[in-house]
This record gives structure tokens, C-alpha cells and sequence, in this order.
């Protein structure tokens, strides 16, 4: 991976990376892909996938469990920005 | 103290359960500053449960099966009220807004939930040196790593901190810190014990289980923990059965050939092969395995758990929770806050991860590792028509010291190959202490098939009481 490549996986990541981690990180990712590349050795056309994640039976209706008090107002007092009214405060995702 | 032993002191009035968690209390407030293996002792709560027990002790009531136990939770599972890192910076305010289900099923027990264990940033590591609250030391040797990612609770347990503690195992972080250092750590079948309120790292992957001194005392916890919970739907459907010890040694053990890499200490092989050995000597049949595919686990592994990892930590925006740096935009602020919330490692592992699903890449990288996840299912499920367990090393080394292998993060990674397989298919796995090199302790691992967690859990305790 090239210093281009690099820099739009960390966009693509949602990372900033300074210029002074940036020859690591780099040199870290390269040498982890060569370790996975190892996987191309295999031939695995022929494999057939389970789709047994979670078994059928463990569906059920998605019911409205009310919080309580002190769970809505532990989720509340994590929020970073907050209004009076207890709503959540965020920059504007679209230009104003 | 085992929880037997707690157990009897209760019931014959030797301790009251307050005796019993101020003698804890004392020994961490004493030695954990040479170890670190709390990031929070929750001295007061501790007490005032233990009060508590004692009370409804004395007006006859019966008591949970954990009554009077301290519990190290792993700071990834939450704890209602209490911070929870995860060992991140990003989450050093944040605050559980509710109990995972070990922690309510634990309380249900009357157990006494001590502390918060360190533990690596969001569980990637092997050493627990990436928590952003320093490091951990293993008690056996204060100068190496206790191993990761849940080092804080096997460190706890092996310097008699508490008798048992919780972690969570996603390619290795139960049992290969438990091998590190001297204890006993499982990691049960996918399934078997909830994840709600376990911080997400690779969710196909990630099991919550114990770490303790003896096996009876894991399958205690075990026993309290595990079962179908309506808040996870990849937990089984039925009871999960953890019966009494049968001692039974009439099975078939599989050594593959993969887990007795050439490279290995011989000194390390030797402990193991004595202790598999053992088996045979009291009736069990040894088979010599072949498994070319597991020469590839290590490489699957770590493309679809970074995969995983980089989708899961997607929801640390700094938006609803954690601590956040100011941007201009908000895209600006998503930026800042991930990258000065998140440390080298887990920034290594969200890039390769995204790089894995990213259009180009997501045939050659993570559609393959799935493939090859499925290929080495299906070679273990042939493998069980042959063997009832698999036996090997738990790690391919000794704990190491503290430092060694921070710059070259595929040197850590070799440290978990042969904890990986059990994760890959959701198997179960047994780290129990076989002996040391040179003072430092040794890791067997037993692997049994999906769903037979007791039976690895009873070979574990036969080997333990015979040694």
C-alpha cells in the first residue's frame, strides 16, 4: 500500500493520521496484510456457507420495553452535547 | 480461597461474608499498585453487599450459589452505574447506563462484584499494554506481560485478588492470559452465555466466560452465567448443562500436528506432552491429527475480526456518548474525536479492517477469510467424528516481557494461533496450568466440539486434581 492508498483508507476510516505516525502506520498495515495474504494460497471455490448464525427459533416480537428512570437518565447524562428540554445536540449533518 | 471454601465458611459461621470480602479488599489495596490489574475497586459497594448477605444470612434466608464471592468484571462488560473503558480513552467518562446479563445474573447469585480489570483497548491485544490506563503486570513475574486481552482479570485472579473474575474471549483473551499466568480460564461454546452489555469487538466471535484458580470454580461461575437471554438472539435456545464432574477418561484425544509447530520451545512442548500424556496413562487413546487448514486460522482470524472490529466501532462518533474533541463540522468532529479517543492498535486494526470491506478488496480479503473460516468448520466437524477432544499448547510461548513485541504488531498477533481456532467455530476452550518453563507457567488447552463445554470442563478439573 502507497502513501495515496493510505491516505484514503484513513478517510474511509473516519481517522486522522499526523504526519508523524504516518511512516508507522503505513509500515504496520503493510506487514499485516503480507501476513494475511498468506490466504490466497488457498483454493476455497468449492466451499459451501452455513447460514446458522441465529437459529430461526430465536426471532421474536420486537416489543417497546420502556427504560427506567435510571437507566434513561444514565443515557442522558452520557450525551456530550445537550439541550435544556434533554435532547441531544449535534452539529448540523446537512449546510445550513 | 475457592468458592467451595468461601462456601463452607458461610454455613458454618467460620466468616461472615464481610471477613471474607474485607480480606480481599485488604490484599488489593496492599499489592495492586505493583500489579494494576483494577482500573476501580468498588470498596464501599463490595462492603455494604457483603453486610447485606450477612444480614439475610442471619434471618435464615437461603443464599445465591456465588454468596459472598468477589467478581473481577473485565472493564468491557457493563456494570449499571460504574464507568466502562474498555481500556479506551474515548470512553473515559462514559457511564454504564445498565447491567450486561452476567453482571444481573452474578447479583442474582449474590455474588459481590469487586472491581473493574483492565483490559487492551476494546480487547485487541495479547498483552493488555494497549489499555489507555497503563499496563498491567503478571504477578508471576512483575517484569513481563499478564497476556490479553483480559490481563486485569488474570492477574486479579492469580494474586488471590478474588477467586474469580470474568473476560471475554474473542480470539484468545481468556485463555491465553490465563495461561500466562498460571490460571485456569474458559472460553464456552458461541452461544452459551450472553453478550448483552458486552462492548462489541467482533460480535461472531466474542464469548464472555470465567477465570479462576481451580476448574470446579469456573464451572461454578459457569453454572450462574451461561444460557439462552431473550437480549442476545446467538444465545442457545435451551438450558445450558454444566453437570457434576464424571471424571470419565476413556476418550479419544486429538493432538494435531498443527498445534505442535517445530519452532516450539521444546521445553514448553514437554509440559504439554506430559500432560497429554497423563490422559493416556489413565485410559485415554491419543490421535495424531492432520489439519493442513489450520496453518491458515491466524490469517483468517484477524481479516474477519478487524472486518468485524471496524463496523462495531463505527458507533464511537462521539455523538451520543464518550469524550469528544471539537471539529468545525461534524464530519471534523467524528474525526478528531476517533482519532485522539483511539490508540495506535485499534487504529491499525480499523484501518485494515475497512480496508478488508472496502469495494476491490472485500473478494481477496473478507469474503475469502469466510470461505476459509467455513473450510476449517467443516475440517473440525469431520475431525470430531474421529476424537472427542482436541489437546495442545494454549499459547506458543511464555509471558514475555513487558515491551518486547509493541513494535511489531505480527509478533503479538503469533502469540494467539492456537487460541484462534476456538473462536473461528465457536467451540469451547479450556486453559488449564500444566507446568512452567524456567518458573513461567504453561497453557493446555482442551477443545472440544460445539456444545460440549462440560465435557472439556471435566477433563480439565480430572487433570488438575491428578497433577
Amino acid at each position: 500500500m502507497d502513501k495515496k492508498q493510505f491516505e484514503l483508507l484513513v478517510q474511509l476510516s473516519s481517522l486522522n493520521v499526523d504526519e508523524g505516525e504516518r511512516e508507522g502506520l503505513i509500515e504496520d498495515v503493510n506487514s499485516i496484510l503480507s501476513y494475511v495474504n498468506k490466504l490466497q494460497e488457498l483454493d476455497l471455490d468449492s466451499v459451501e456457507l452455513e447460514r446458522d448464525v441465529v437459529a430461526a427459533e430465536a426471532y421474536r416480537e420486537d416489543e417497546v420495553v420502556p427504560a427506567s428512570e435510571k437507566e434513561r437518565k444514565a443515557v442522558l447524562e452520557n450525551f456530550p452535547g445537550k439541550t435544556g428540554d434533554d435532547l441531544l445536540e449535534a452539529h448540523a449533518v446537512l449546510d445550513r | 480461597m475457592t468458592i467451595a471454601e468461601i462456601r463452607t465458611h458461610l454455613e458454618d459461621g467460620s466468616m461472615t461474608a464481610r471477613q471474607i470480602v474485607d480480606g480481599y479488599l485488604e490484599r488489593i489495596e496492599k499489592e495492586d499498585h505493583n500489579i494494576g490489574a483494577f482500573l476501580e475497586v468498588f470498596a464501599a459497594d463490595a462492603r455494604l453487599q457483603a453486610d447485606e448477605i450477612d444480614a439475610r444470612r442471619a434471618k435464615g434466608e437461603v443464599l445465591g450459589p456465588l454468596a459472598g464471592v468477589p467478581v473481577a468484571i473485565k472493564d468491557n462488560i457493563l456494570i449499571q452505574g460504574k464507568t466502562a473503558t474498555s481500556g479506551s480513552a474515548i470512553l473515559e467518562h462514559y457511564t454504564a447506563s445498565y447491567d450486561a446479563t452476567v453482571v444481573e445474573r452474578l447479583r442474582a447469585a449474590d455474588a459481590i462484584i469487586i472491581g473493574r480489570a483492565n483490559c487492551d483497548e476494546f480487547a485487541c491485544g495479547s498483552s493488555t499494554e494497549s489499555s489507555a490506563y497503563g499496563v498491567t503486570k503478571n504477578p508471576v513475574d512483575t517484569v513481563r506481560i499478564p497476556g490479553g486481552s483480559s490481563g486485569g482479570s488474570a492477574a486479579a485472579v492469580a494474586a488471590g485478588f478474588v477467586p474469580v473474575a470474568l473476560g471475554s474471549d474473542t480470539g484468545g483473551s481468556i485463555r491465553q492470559p490465563a495461561a500466562m499466568c498460571g490460571v485456569v480460564g474458559f472460553k464456552p461454546t458461541y452461544g452459551h452465555v450472553s453478550r448483552s452489555g458486552l462492548m462489541a469487538y467482533a460480535s461472531s466471535f466474542d464469548q464472555i466466560g470465567p477465570l479462576a484458580s481451580t476448574v470446579a470454580d469456573a464451572a461454578e461461575v459457569m453454572r450462574v452465567i451461561a444460557g439462552p437471554d431473550p437480549k442476545d438472539a446467538t444465545t442457545v435456545q435451551g438450558e445450558v448443562s454444566i453437570p457434576e464432574f464424571s471424571g470419565n477418561t476413556a476418550l479419544k484425544i486429538g493432538a494435531p500436528k498443527q498445534f505442535f509447530d517445530d519452532n516450539l520451545d521444546p521445553a514448553l512442548v514437554d509440559r504439554v506432552k506430559d500432560a497429554i500424556a497423563s490422559f493416556e496413562a489413565a485410559g485415554a487413546t491419543i490421535v495424531e491429527l492432520d489439519l493442513p487448514i489450520l496453518e491458515y486460522a491466524l490469517a483468517t482470524y484477524y481479516i474477519t475480526v478487524m472486518a468485524e472490529l471496524s463496523s462495531n466501532l463505527n458507533r464511537y462518533d462521539g455523538l451520543q456518548y464518550g469524550t469528544v474533541t471539537h471539529g468545525e463540522t461534524i464530519d471534523e468532529q467524528v474525526r478528531a474525536t476517533r482519532t485522539l479517543g483511539f490508540g495506535t492498535e485499534v487504529k491499525r486494526r480499523v484501518l485494515i479492517g475497512t480496508y478488508v470491506l472496502s469495494a476491490g478488496y472485500v473478494d481477496a480479503y473478507y469474503k475469502k477469510a469466510v470461505a476459509a473460516r467455513q473450510a476449517m468448520r467443516d475440517a473440525l466437524s469431520k475431525a470430531w467424528e474421529d476424537v472427542d477432544v482436541i489437546m495442545g499448547p494454549t499459547s506458543p510461548v511464555v509471558a514475555w516481557p513487558l515491551g518486547e513485541k509493541m513494535d511489531d504488531p505480527v509478533a503479538m498477533y503469533l502469540t494467539d494461533i492456537y487460541t484462534v481456532v476456538a473462536n473461528l467455530a465457536g467451540l469451547p476452550g479450556l486453559s488449564v496450568p500444566c507446568g512452567d518453563v524456567d518458573g513461567l507457567p504453561v497453557g493446555l488447552q482442551i477443545l472440544g466440539p460445539r456444545g460440549e463445554d462440560a465435557r472439556v470442563l471435566d477433563l480439565g478439573h480430572w487433570y488438575e486434581q491428578q497433577r
